[in-house]
């Protein structure tokens, strides 16, 4: 009775410092608590609604590690139906010393964990097992845009950003979070670049136009290009109430290529000025 | 002949299996649950009962908070003693009940003393319930989305119990796939 009466005039508490507060919601959410009066009065935010994620091709399956026991893509529908029906396994705990298959003994814990589960801590996901997961594709510019000078350094810029997509891993909903750490251009010309970093316009880097930049290139021929840049993704998962886990390997993204024509500039004497008379020879 | 008892009385104690020992050690070992589908089964009856307690609390506009308790521990309890306690100053009351469905078990801690802890996926629908205020307006905002997906934690009141009580209750935080 005693934590009861503790709990209630926790609850107390917390009632009057909403009160003070002067509450916008029916109360506060406790630490992303959403209680059904707050649900109910559609106070707690729910996932934005976007569909069936099985249809939209973002399923995701999982391997293991060698010698883990489990074979990739194990049947894992633990649950299903509040009816109940039985996803077998569930890894039987107390009856032999030495841990069956599927259960999991850690920090002085049992957990009953089938196999391939989210709670299996040697479920391991490749990006080969990500091709079905489509990150947000990067997109890049150049400076001058279209056109380039040979001899001259021309700027280009690729812009990609940490992002999080939903899709079902093992028939459970889980979150994969992309995150750029590379940028790999080919400049058409057998020349590429590979850059930790996307790179800025001059304007944002404060510099006159065809300075060098990290990202920059020059050209030595003329000529039309096709430029194209891939963006190296890292990536995490995790499934609901659980930390980010690392994704094996990296991911390469391709944006859509740029095209360029790299032309020669010469520098000529005009008898008039070509803001006057555009068509003018040398203009 | 009380020489006699008395030897009896020593060779029968010393004797004597250690049983109750023996009991609780076993019980203390044994999971909680022998299968997933035993905790599925124990995770719905305990989140029914759980709604049925909130559909009485609330729609008597959030009096008698002690029911909570009986369904609820940790900071579910918190939460929902928090908001029932709103709903009695506002006078607020809500009508229906809450239902639910595509119920998933994500997984099972079983501590190794009794206690065990489940967490659920499982799909909420607020499509027949209505929140109103004293004067039958009902409060809802307008965008309310109705289906939705929580993950909702379970753990039993005392050790070994299979007697479950909703410790936590959060939406998911990815895309809506009720």
């Amino acid at each position: 009775m005693d934590w009861r009466k503790l709990l209630l005039g926790a609850a107390l508490a917390l009632t009057l410092t909403s009160m003070i507060i002067g509450d916008v919601k029916v109360a506060m959410a406790d630490a992303g608590q959403c209680s059904q009066g707050d649900l109910r009065a559609g106070l707690c935010p729910p996932p934005p609604v976007s569909g069936a994620i099985n249809g939209g091709g973002v399923d995701l399956s999982a391997g293991f590690d060698a010698g883990s026991g489990g074979g990739g893509g194990a049947a894992s529908e633990a649950g299903g139906g509040a009816g109940g029906d039985s996803s077998g396994g569930g890894g039987r705990q107390g009856a032999a010393t030495v841990p069956g298959p599927g259960t999991i003994v850690r920090d002085g814990f049992t957990i009953n964990c089938v196999a391939g589960t989210p709670c299996d801590p040697n479920l391991v996901v490749s990006v080969s097992d990500l091709v079905n997961f489509r990150p947000a594709a990067p997109t890049q510019q150049m400076e001058p845009r279209g056109w380039s000078v040979v001899g001259l350094p021309t700027n280009f810029i690729a812009t990609a950003s940490v992002h999080t997509r939903s899709g079902v891993l093992l028939g459970f909903p889980a979150e994969v979070r992309f995150t750029p750490v590379g940028f790999r251009w080919n400049f058409g010309d057998g020349q590429g670049l590979d850059s930790a970093g996307g790179g800025a316009s001059w304007a944002v880097l404060n510099l006159p136009e065809f300075s060098d930049t990290p990202t920059s290139h020059t050209f030595t021929e003329t000529g039309g290009r096709s430029i194209t840049l891939s963006v190296v993704y890292s990536a995490e998962y995790r499934f609901a109430g659980r930390d980010w886990r690392a994704v094996r390997g990296t991911l390469a993204v391709p944006t859509t290529p740029l095209s360029a024509v790299v032309a020669e500039a010469r520098t000529v004497l005009v008898n008039r000025e070509c803001t006057v008379g555009a068509a003018g020879p040398g203009c | 002949m009380g020489a006699m008892a008395l030897i009896g009385t020593l060779a029968l104690s010393g004797c004597s299996p250690p049983a109750p020992r023996a009991t609780s050690a076993t019980a203390t070992d044994a999971p909680v649950f022998a299968s997933d589908a035993e905790a599925l089964a124990a995770a719905t009856e305990a989140y029914t009962a759980y709604l049925r307690a909130i559909d009485t609390v609330l729609a008597n506009s959030g009096k008698d908070v002690g029911w909570l308790s009986d369904v609820a521990v940790g900071e579910a309890l918190r939460a929902e003693t928090t908001t029932a306690r709103t709903y009695s100053e506002k006078k607020y009351r809500s009508v229906g009940s809450t239902t639910y469905d595509t119920v998933q078990i994500q997984a099972i801690s079983d501590y190794g003393n009794g206690k065990v802890r489940i967490t659920t996926y499982l799909c909420s629908d607020l499509s027949n319930v209505d929140v109103v205020d004293e004067g039958g307006t009902s409060v809802v905002i307008a965008d309310r989305v109705d289906r939705f997906p929580l993950q909702v934690d379970f753990e039993n009141s005392n050790a070994s119990s299979r007697d479950l009580r909703v410790s936590s209750s959060v939406t998911w935080t990815g895309a809506n796939f009720c």
